[in-house]
């Protein structure tokens, strides 16, 4: 999986930390990431359901 | 590259680093990001910073960059660390095999810094730097096979750098 979403600090931290300003930038850095969209098509493939 | 090289040292990277009350601004706002930002770029210089870079390469989960601890600096220090990441940028931006996620997050992070900072953050100069670095990194993903299926989102992710700074 070359996304490694689930590994990513970014989104760990904004996971944990959901009303920091991270997280605000992470949600936002979701439409950016090349990484995000990968994982989004891997989960789709794989029947998953979409993560929040 | 070699003038960007010239360019980047000139700009960024400058003095010594900041001291550990110039690192963040304590102004009640993400005080648990600022911990977090103190707790690694304290002491550090961009040297440091940079040898921590070179160590992320070839791991297998390594998008351990502290790019977001470096958001919440304050704009100094973000300019003084920020020639850490440009070095590494260009060393590794051509290779075969490149550090495709640290490229893509590094522009992301540069717009938000630009924009957490209304724009104001990059003087004329130095925002000139970082557009010559921006088109020169947008060449070079569109002419490496190795970036793969995320070739074109890097390069329209640096294409709106370039548009808002």
């Amino acid at each position: 999986m070359k996304s490694s979403c689930d590994k990513c600090r970014f989104r760990d931290y904004a996971e944990r930390k959901p009303d920091s300003l991270l997280a605000r930038i992470w949600r936002w850095h979701t439409g950016w990431c090349p990484g995000w969209k990968a994982y989004q098509r891997e989960l789709a493939e794989q029947g998953d359901v979409k993560p929040s | 590259m070699s003038a960007a090289r010239t360019d980047i040292a000139k700009y960024f990277g400058r003095g010594d680093p900041p001291s550990d009350r110039l690192l963040v601004n304590w102004d009640g706002f993400d005080q648990l990001e600022k911990e977090d930002a103190v707790a690694f770029y304290a002491g550090k210089t961009w040297i440091d910073l940079y040898r921590h870079l070179r160590s992320l390469k070839g791991a297998l989960f390594g998008a351990d960059y502290r790019l977001e601890e470096w958001a919440v600096l304050t704009p100094g220090a973000q300019k003084y660390y920020l020639l850490a990441f440009l070095e590494y940028l260009l060393e590794s931006v051509e290779e075969a095999n490149p550090d495709d996620r640290f490229v893509s997050d590094l522009f992301f992070w540069l717009y938000e810094a630009t924009r957490i900072h209304d724009g104001e953050m990059f003087s004329h100069e130095e925002t000139e730097v970082l557009r010559r670095i921006a088109i020169y990194t947008r060449e070079a993903v569109n002419k490496n096979a190795g970036y793969e299926e995320w070739q074109d989102d890097i390069a329209e992710n640096i294409n709106r750098f370039l548009a808002f700074i």
